[in-house]
């Protein structure tokens, strides 16, 4: 079924892409509302997918047999059920000409295969789809990103992921010839290299999630419209990221100082991110860095147990939500400065309430839901982020008098998932008394924290467009790398080869050829000289016949 | 599998008789070679449908050779030229074709000597065909050495820059190969008598004969292939090379010479021929560093396609020096989808930089304002870095496997080569992405619907070939 779902998806997705560009909110609409009509038809019954194993033979190279698998067990399914609901926002979104995006409908489209890649990636029980659905991803997120700057730092640094996973599942493959997932703590124990296995993963995954030293190309997303921004945030790298991750485990814990090495990536970004939560002054920023925060507390997460997975999917559509709520739309523009343009917080005053009763529900479901310290650090962090935003979103400067248009339609959702949500703490009582703590602590925060901490670095240029790792990369990366092309170019190719080798060929040929011509004269000497190179090489002939 | 109809013969002699037409077809002015380009375009289908019928005939599944054909050449000394294929030299014949084919049409509307560029492509197609179906040591090395003259001419042709000089290269190293080869088989024949190709990796030659002709013979094809301190007349001809069917063509040249040591290698190495593969090995790394290196630091599109093709070539025979029969056939799968995209690359590059020059404008940007170019191109790139678009991925992912089990440290510095690459391709299609007020090309400049539906074709192939190598192949 979950198979029939896809090709269903995939088909539509290529339909929609060939339509006409007129008419494209009439389009946009009928693709939501197709999306909607194939979901309600396929996921009714949960339980009977839950049994469900589509698949088939896929490639049967020579000593390479994979096979395709969609679903499998229940946990899967349910995780590809907690990403529909952001499918559907996103399709949404683009179908409300709320964010400036030129192409909504191509969007749309890609996202639509993006989450096929993303269903294939989950349910991957081989290398072989394993690292197919994440190049797809990868891909995908190519074509989604509209900025050609931006487009080009995703597809350097999705590169350098992928080939990483690559390398390192090629080094499993060649000790034990087998590429199946499920077996993988039992290759673990054996497998030779571990630590470098353990470092290529780790890599992959830490691009892919956008961590520390490798965040660069997420926060350049905040240069593209919003809408694009959610899905290449929410269902695109980082998630796939922690997907290999989750399914990689087994074998990047056979390292000995795999704990400490990702325990020390997790603070790093951590600190990080909360860095760029307050001092940045684009919005769009700020909210990727939130997510940045997230991605990191789910490496720690799946760092403690590789079933954490679903749970992180099933915060997904949390974080989404969180994003809407703090991203006012603005039809106008891609990116938000807040120094250059306040919101006046009375205009806002239903999205203020709906993301602060968010997050409360948030924070709850984080506290219940993991286990303690788990609990207070996450939902603490995620709180904190979220106060620091809506502080410098929410203030009575004034200053150039821009006002957002906020729509209603934008609250549509942030509306739904609080019922939601609401529902779901009526129907589960999870509050404790306990967690009164942290909700206190995040109230006096919000009180506390001054305006001016948030503006310090607004206008310093230094901090606000400076790319530290950027210049890093180019000082001690790529630098040194040109300029050992360079050397080589000059010394091998230009100074051994062309001056040495072939120069010495040619000065020897010429000159031979000059002695030649000058021995080979009309003169005298010339004459007798050859007559008798001639005759005795006729006697050497007839002397080696007769001796034979 | 002997065959009644001299169906490999045909496909050697059908392009031979193409050439033969086109250089009696008319040519003139106002026709500018159209007869010609047509003619080469026919020839090439036939015989692409001929070859499509032979894996319908053969048994795909075995590795012997297959539909002998036997002629007697000469009775004293007993010669016979004996033709054969397996699914290797076949996959390899039709790679060829299909990127001659795509070369043709990159070059449809030249003017500049088409006629005597068809006349040559023939003849080279033939040539080639020839080589790849040759069972015997007299047939191998005679095609070997034919199919030199037609890419001679059309290096003297269409070389553009320091014609003189890059031919004198061309014709010492070829020169140089074709002597120490043509000694290596008057020794197996003075030895062996005529033998089949199929014989030759067992030879029981021993002691210093034995090193003497595996040396030479391994000296000959090395010669061809892009491999230090040899690189340098290959990588002069080809970044001076802007047609993109001579590229495409020249570019070929290596792959005669990987294909003649998957065909001479020994079938077992003795211990003393492993010390000399593991410097091999450490020097075929070292050249791909290097030549990924300079691609990466080269803002010329030609040569950055040029270090790419290198470094794929040099990992196939690294591949090959692993002596498994598994990864042999491997890198005939991934050598077709291969050939393919650096086939597409050049003639989309080729038509980039005409464009470029008939503007007199900068390249960056181009794809901005070309949306058909742009996608095909964007795939294309995407499909050779080794992302999984093509059967290059999953061949990549076991030829690499079997090279980093053998050797982790020189499967690391390849993975590293490799990357290098990919990151010097993505530069230049991150470069014709990037806007540029200055570059003049409107969305007129895009490529002709011919020319996108034959790049689709070619992206069909790369993805069909993805999920099965030989998916066109129905068993009677």
């Amino acid at each position: 079924m979950i198979l029939q779902f896809l090709s269903a998806i995939l088909v539509l997705s290529i339909i929609f892409k060939l339509v006409p560009y007129r008419r494209r909110n009439f389009w946009n609409w009928l693709l939501l509302l197709s999306v909607f009509a194939l979901i309600v038809y396929v996921f009714p019954d949960i339980s009977v997918l839950k049994n469900q194993v589509s698949g088939f033979k896929w490639m049967a190279y020579p000593s390479l047999y994979t096979d395709f698998i969609l679903g499998g067990s229940e946990h899967i399914i349910s995780a590809i059920i907690c990403l529909l609901p952001i499918l559907l926002v996103i399709l949404y979104l683009n179908a409300m000409p709320i964010y400036s995006d030129e192409h909504p409908l191509s969007a749309g489209c890609i996202v639509l295969y993006q989450f096929c890649a993303l269903v294939i990636l989950i349910s991957a029980q081989n290398f072989i789809q394993l690292m197919v659905g994440a190049g797809c991803i990868s891909i995908l997120g190519f074509y989604l990103i509209s900025d050609s700057d931006v487009k080009k730092h995703y597809i350097f640094y999705s590169y350098i992921a992928e080939m990483s996973i690559f390398t390192a599942l090629a080094i499993v493959y060649s000790q034990f010839a087998k590429i199946n997932i499920v077996n993988l703590s039992e290759y673990g124990k054996t497998l030779k290299h571990q630590d470098l296995v353990l470092l290529l993963i780790l890599c992959g995954v830490f691009i892919k999630c956008g961590m520390f030293l490798f965040q660069n190309y997420i926060l350049e997303l905040q240069n593209i419209s919003f809408n694009r921004i959610l899905s290449l945030s929410l269902l695109s790298s980082p998630l796939s990221g922690l997907i290999i991750f989750s399914k990689l485990s087994p074998l990047i814990f056979q390292s000995n100082f795999a704990k400490v090495l990702i325990l020390t990536f997790v603070i790093l970004s951590v600190l990080w991110s909360l860095i760029g939560i307050c001092w940045r002054d684009s919005l769009s920023a700020k909210i990727l860095y939130m997510n940045m925060l997230f991605f990191s507390m789910a490496i720690y997460l799946l760092c403690n147990s590789a079933d954490n997975i679903y749970l992180v999917i099933r915060l997904l559509p949390l974080l989404m939500v969180l994003d809407i709520c703090l991203y006012p739309a603005d039809t106008n523009r891609k990116n938000i400065m807040l120094s250059s343009s306040r919101l006046y917080w009375k205009n806002h005053k239903t999205e203020i309430f709906m993301s602060l009763v968010i997050v409360s529900l948030s924070v709850t479901i984080i506290l219940s839901v993991l286990v303690y310290p788990l609990n207070y650090i996450c939902a603490s962090l995620l709180g904190i982020a979220f106060i620091i935003i809506l502080r410098g979103l929410y203030n009575n400067t004034p200053s150039d008098n821009i006002v957002f248009s906020q729509k209603i339609s934008s609250c549509v959702f942030p509306v739904v998932a609080t019922i939601i949500m609401g529902y779901f703490l009526y129907a589960k009582p999870i509050l404790k008394l306990e967690y009164c703590y942290v909700y206190g602590g995040l109230i006096i925060l919000l009180i506390v924290v001054p305006n001016r901490f948030i503006d310090l670095f607004a206008h310093n240029t230094a901090i606000q467009s400076s790319d530290l790792l950027k210049d890093f990369y180019n000082t001690f990366i790529v630098a040194p790398l040109r300029l050992l092309g360079r050397i080589m170019w000059v010394l091998v190719d230009v100074v051994v080869i062309e001056r040495s080798l072939i120069g010495n060929l040619s000065q020897f040929t010429s000159k031979g050829v000059s002695f030649l011509r000058a021995k080979q004269n009309d003169g005298l000497k010339s004459w007798i000289v050859f007559l008798f190179l001639g005759l005795l090489l006729i006697i050497i002939n007839i002397g080696s016949f007769l001796y034979e | 599998m002997s065959n009644s109809f001299a169906i490999l013969s045909l496909i050697v002699a059908l392009p031979f008789l193409g050439m033969l037409f086109v250089f009696t077809a008319k040519d003139s002015k106002e026709i500018q070679g159209r007869n010609a380009f047509n003619v080469c375009v026919f020839t090439i289908l036939v015989n692409i449908t001929l070859i499509w019928r032979i894996f319908m005939i053969m048994n795909e599944k075995s590795h012997s050779l297959q539909l002998q054909e036997t002629f007697n050449w000469l009775s004293t000394p007993d010669i016979n030229i004996i033709f054969a294929i397996d699914t290797f030299s076949l996959l390899l014949i039709l790679s060829i074709h299909l990127a001659v084919l795509i070369g043709v049409f990159g070059v449809w509307r030249n003017s500049f000597k088409q006629k005597s560029l068809m006349v040559f492509t023939l003849l080279f197609l033939s040539m080639s065909t020839g080589f790849f179906v040759s069972a015997d040591i007299f047939s191998f090395y005679i095609f070997f050495e034919a199919m030199l003259f037609p890419l001679f001419m059309i290096i003297g042709m269409f070389g553009e820059v320091k014609k003189q000089e890059l031919i004198y290269r061309f014709f010492l190293y070829n020169f140089l190969g074709a002597l120490l080869l043509f000694s290596a088989i008057m020794l197996i024949y003075h030895y062996y008598g005529s033998i089949s190709l199929t014989k030759v990796g067992n030879l029981p030659l021993k002691g210093a004969m034995r090193n003497f002709i595996w040396g030479i013979i391994f000296l000959s094809f090395i010669s061809r292939i892009p491999i230090w301190p040899f690189h340098y007349w290959i990588s002069s001809i080809n970044s001076s090379i802007r047609n993109p069917l001579a590229f495409i063509i020249t570019s070929l040249l290596p792959l005669t010479s990987i294909y003649g040591f998957i065909r001479f290698l020994p079938t077992a190495f003795s211990a003393d021929i492993d010390i000399y593969l593991v410097w091999m090995n450490i020097i075929g790394v070292v050249t791909m560093l290097f030549i990924s290196l300079i691609g990466f630091i080269n803002k010329d599109f030609q040569y950055k396609i040029f270090s790419y093709i290198t470094v794929y070539y040099i990992m196939y025979l690294l591949g090959i020096f692993s002596n498994q029969k598994v990864v042999l056939l491997n890198i005939g799968y991934s050598l077709f989808s291969f050939i393919m995209i650096v086939s597409a690359l050049e003639v989309l590059s080729s038509y980039i930089y005409h464009k470029e020059q008939e503007y007199e404008t900068v390249s960056q940007g181009f794809l901005c304002r070309t949306k058909k170019l742009s996608f095909v191109y964007s795939f294309l790139v995407i499909a050779a870095i080794g992302l999984p678009f093509s059967a290059i991925f999953v061949n990549n992912f076991l030829i690499l496997s079997k090279l980093l089990g053998t050797n982790i440290h020189i499967g690391m510095l390849l993975v590293f080569s490799l990357f290098v690459v990919g990151i010097s391709l993505l530069q230049e299609l991150s470069h014709l992405k990037r806007e540029d007020s200055v570059c003049k090309i409107s969305k007129t400049d895009d490529i002709p619907w011919s020319m996108f539906f034959l790049m689709l074709f070619v992206i069909f192939m790369l993805l069909m070939s993805f999920i099965k190598p030989l998916w066109f192949v129905i068993n009677e």
